[in-house]
């Protein structure tokens, strides 16, 4: 097990590697000069010789991959080429909100997922399973720019009982904080609710199906217990890794999430920069963004294998 | 029952939660929505048209604009004298003003400034203030700007970025880092920056006409997409929004007020006919029927019926013109503003003349960005009458930028936000940086002869001059001058946007 944990984070450090990279070729890469974009309307030359030097772009690509690198490795991602601010200060301040988001999107998709796929997969071919398939379909169809802007116009202008923008700091006020996170949260949890009933359900009628719940049914158990303590439980491995590998995919559909609520979490923070040409800021959130998705990914390994014993034996034996 | 008490429990939680949102009146916190993120909060390096729009809260100048164009004492006491064949600014400084450190306005603090922005490395400002050559302080409310040669346009210059006065004691304690905690004389001061794309004002006590200002706090924040913008100034979360002409033209039936304004710049097609190497390199010629003979030109411009283009693709709100002088300002004479009105047959006739096989061939670049996109489609037909097929090259905003600059190019939509002085103006259409290539000895003598003056006929007259030899040998066609435009909460009055494209909300109050 400990050879095998060993291999899994040699390899995350390698992608890691790879990662920064693409990252720092690929903002490269993009059209334009951050010295023109900074100089203004008026690009006088010296002006933007002398950004060209502060920035290090007057060097050559190898030597500037070297001191981005050093700098990453020190936890310094210096500052923002447009704000002047730390970009790890704005990084600091961006990344809870984003993880809250995630995570208040986990809990209502979860929710929300997995109690319409039981109902698609208990009354299948019935009205009530039909709309849960119906629902499922939405969610995955709806594009999250246009929910979000139609939650907007409903709960925030003709019935005005939610804020339209804006984040309230978990200290500050937790009411606030919900009520500034459940819109987007809800809009962010459409696709992975989906997900999760569509493999809910699947998932559930396998189960309803095998041997094990005909001879619960023969004991006499309650309908309740089979659907939640024999079936529900045994579709859940699927569901909990599939919930795991989204997670990456909600970091990403925070970027409009956050856009149309004005959240000022990862998201936001990586369009404004983009916008602006901030390229030392898009380099960093790009890396950290990249930094997550392996973590994650990371942790679904370690997760698979406390859940699958067989593959603990078979990294044992690699 | 027991199954609607839940229901009716909701409904009243809702109920309660939308009291919380249903009025702002009598809030005394202005919030802001900008369309892009601003750049740092100190002058030196700014270069965002949104950091401006915050500067007029919390960095006054020497001088500003007023809502006629016309620049007026703001930090100064009074209008420059300008003396020694125009070589000379004596400028009275205003007394009993302090900045938001506490530290008093004086002479001593504007030489300080001003000397900030010409020497230090990378600063924005120093190719604005290359002329100056000294600046004295010749009495603790008086200095004096003395230039290498005339520049009429100094006045205007410092009613920007160029004129606002840092304090003297946060510049020496921070320097280059000026913007991480600016201070200024202003009726706002900066109260924090919680994350990148939001920053916070607060009301300056020590500010010097602080019993005139209603608001406490002003919230700028970055909204870019229009529709989350307007969304958010219906549902009452946003004061006032950044927003541009298209959308502004499609909004006049919600509740919301439309702030529209003609603005001080332009729109404009740039021709390549000399950028070979680059726009700093020198000048060569473009081997094309188009880069080298001017008659191509003159029929390209002939086929633009400039009202058409502002009615359909400016949505009516920008003003036909054909020089980069606003019509609202002094310099503009009737000899600038005549625009020759669009004649495709005389179009064709040039078109002939020059040799030019029909339909001739254009490659227009255009940003993806919505207005250019509407700019290029209605310039299509307009030009295929004329006998040119123009063929539309769409591209992100920034690669324009570059091919321009690298010559990559063979005609290309420009914006420019526009100055108050003709001279920058005319710099960015036909100066030496300019992204065509264009280099013409006598347009570079007129430019040079109407900086020698500060009278406005006589610069009028010269300009007229540039104007023409450029109708001659059109290396820039201008379509229209821009409008600014804002929105605002019907509830929220003291708003102002004037020519220069600011939104001014230092003057605001929260009534509904």
């Amino acid at each position: 097990m400990g050879r095998l944990l060993l291999r899994r984070a040699g390899e995350s450090l390698v992608t890691l590697f790879l990662a920064s990279i693409v990252v720092f070729v690929g903002v490269r890469a993009i059209p334009g000069d951050l010295a023109n974009t900074l100089a203004g309307e008026q690009q006088d030359p010296a002006t933007i010789a002398a950004i060209r030097h502060q920035y290090g772009l007057d060097q050559n690509v190898l030597l500037q991959y070297f001191h981005y690198l050093r700098q990453m490795l020190g936890g310094n991602f210096g500052t923002s080429a447009t704000t002047g601010i730390s970009i790890g200060q704005n990084i600091l301040s961006a990344l809870p909100i984003t993880l809250e988001l995630a995570l208040l999107s986990i809990v209502i998709a979860t929710i929300f997922g997995i109690g319409t796929g039981i109902v698609a997969a208990v009354r299948r071919g019935r009205p009530s399973g039909w709309l849960a398939n119906v629902l499922a379909l939405l969610g995955m169809s709806i594009p999250h720019f246009w929910f979000g802007v139609v939650l907007i116009l409903v709960f925030a202008i003709a019935f005005p009982i939610l804020p339209s923008s804006g984040f309230v700091p978990l200290g500050t006020s937790i009411g606030g904080n919900l009520e500034s996170m459940i819109m987007p949260a809800i809009v962010l949890a459409t696709g992975l609710a989906a997900v999760l009933m569509r493999q809910t359900r699947s998932s559930m009628v396998e189960a309803l199906e095998s041997g094990y719940v005909r001879t619960a049914q023969a004991k006499g158990l309650s309908w309740a217990n089979i659907v939640f303590v024999h079936a529900l439980r045994n579709s859940l491995i699927t569901v909990t890794t599939i919930a795991g590998l989204q997670l990456g995919g909600l970091i990403s559909g925070a970027v409009i999430v956050e856009q149309v609520f004005v959240l000022p979490g990862i998201g936001k923070l990586t369009v404004d920069s983009v916008f602006a040409r901030d390229y030392p800021t898009v380099q960093a959130v790009a890396l950290i963004i990249a930094l997550g998705y392996i973590a994650v990914n990371f942790l679904v390994d370690l997760i698979y294998m406390v859940i699958d014993p067989r593959i603990r034996l078979r990294g044992a034996i690699a | 029952m027991k199954r609607i008490a839940p229901w009716i429990c909701l409904v009243l939680a809702l109920a309660g939660c939308s009291l919380r949102h249903a009025s702002r009146a009598g809030s005394t916190t202005l919030q802001v929505a900008l369309s892009l993120a601003p750049d740092k909060l100190d002058p030196t390096f700014a270069g965002t048209a949104c950091g401006r729009t915050i500067f007029t809260a919390m960095c006054q100048k020497l001088y500003d604009l007023n809502s006629k164009d016309v620049v007026v004492p703001q930090l100064a006491a009074g209008l420059p004298r300008i003396t020694d064949h125009g070589l000379t600014y004596t400028i009275e400084v205003r007394r009993g003003a302090r900045f938001s450190d506490g530290t008093p306005l004086n002479a001593a603090a504007v030489k300080t400034s001003i000397d900030h922005y010409r020497n230090t490395t990378g600063s924005s400002r120093a190719a604005e203030l290359l002329l100056v050559k000294s600046v004295t302080v010749t009495a603790p409310y008086e200095v004096q700007i003395r230039l290498k040669s005339p520049y009429p346009a100094l006045a205007t210059i410092l009613a920007d970025r160029s004129g606002m006065v840092l304090s003297p004691k946060r510049l020496a304690k921070l320097g280059v880092n000026f913007g991480q905690d600016p201070s200024c004389v202003a009726p706002f001061k900066v109260h924090s920056r919680p994350s990148a794309n939001e920053i916070d004002l607060e009301k300056d006590p020590d500010y010097y006409d602080a019993n005139d200002v209603k608001l406490q706090k002003i919230v700028y924040k970055v909204i870019s997409d229009p529709n989350v913008a307007l969304a958010n100034l219906r549902s009452g979360a946003t004061d006032v929004a950044e927003i541009s002409p298209v959308v502004a033209s499609t909004i006049h039936k919600h509740s919301v007020r439309v702030l529209s304004t003609v603005g001080l710049g332009d729109v404009h097609l740039t021709i390549n006919t000399g950028n070979v190497h680059g726009s700093d390199a020198p000048k060569g010629t473009v081997r094309t029927p188009l880069g080298a003979d001017p008659r191509v030109r003159r029929a390209l411009a002939l086929a633009i019926d400039r009202n058409q283009l502002v009615h359909i693709a400016f949505g009516g709100l920008y003003a036909a013109n054909c020089s980069p002088i606003p019509r609202t300002s002094p310099y503009s004479t009737p000899a600038i503003r005549k625009c020759p009105p669009a004649d495709p047959a005389k179009a064709r006739a040039l078109l002939k003349q020059a040799g030019a096989k029909t339909p001739y061939p254009v490659e227009l670049k255009i940003t993806t960005l919505a207005l250019d996109q509407r700019v290029g489609q209605v310039l299509q037909p307009m030009l295929a009458k004329a006998g040119f097929k123009l063929t539309l090259r769409s591209e992100d905003q920034t690669t324009v930028v570059a091919d321009q600059d690298a010559g990559n190019f063979q005609a290309s939509i420009s914006d420019w936000s526009g100055r108050l002085d003709p001279d920058t103006n005319f710099q960015q259409l036909v100066g030496p940086t300019n992204s065509g290539g264009f280099a013409d000895k006598q347009v570079t003598r007129l430019m040079s002869d109407a900086r020698q003056t500060t009278d406005v006929t006589a610069r009028g007259r010269i300009y007229a001059k540039v104007m023409s030899r450029i109708d001659e040998l059109v290396p820039s066609i201008v379509l229209a001058q821009i409008a600014e435009t804002a929105v605002a909460r019907t509830g929220v009055s003291g708003v102002h946007i004037f020519n220069d494209g600011l939104i001014r909300v230092d003057g605001a109050s929260i009534t509904g």
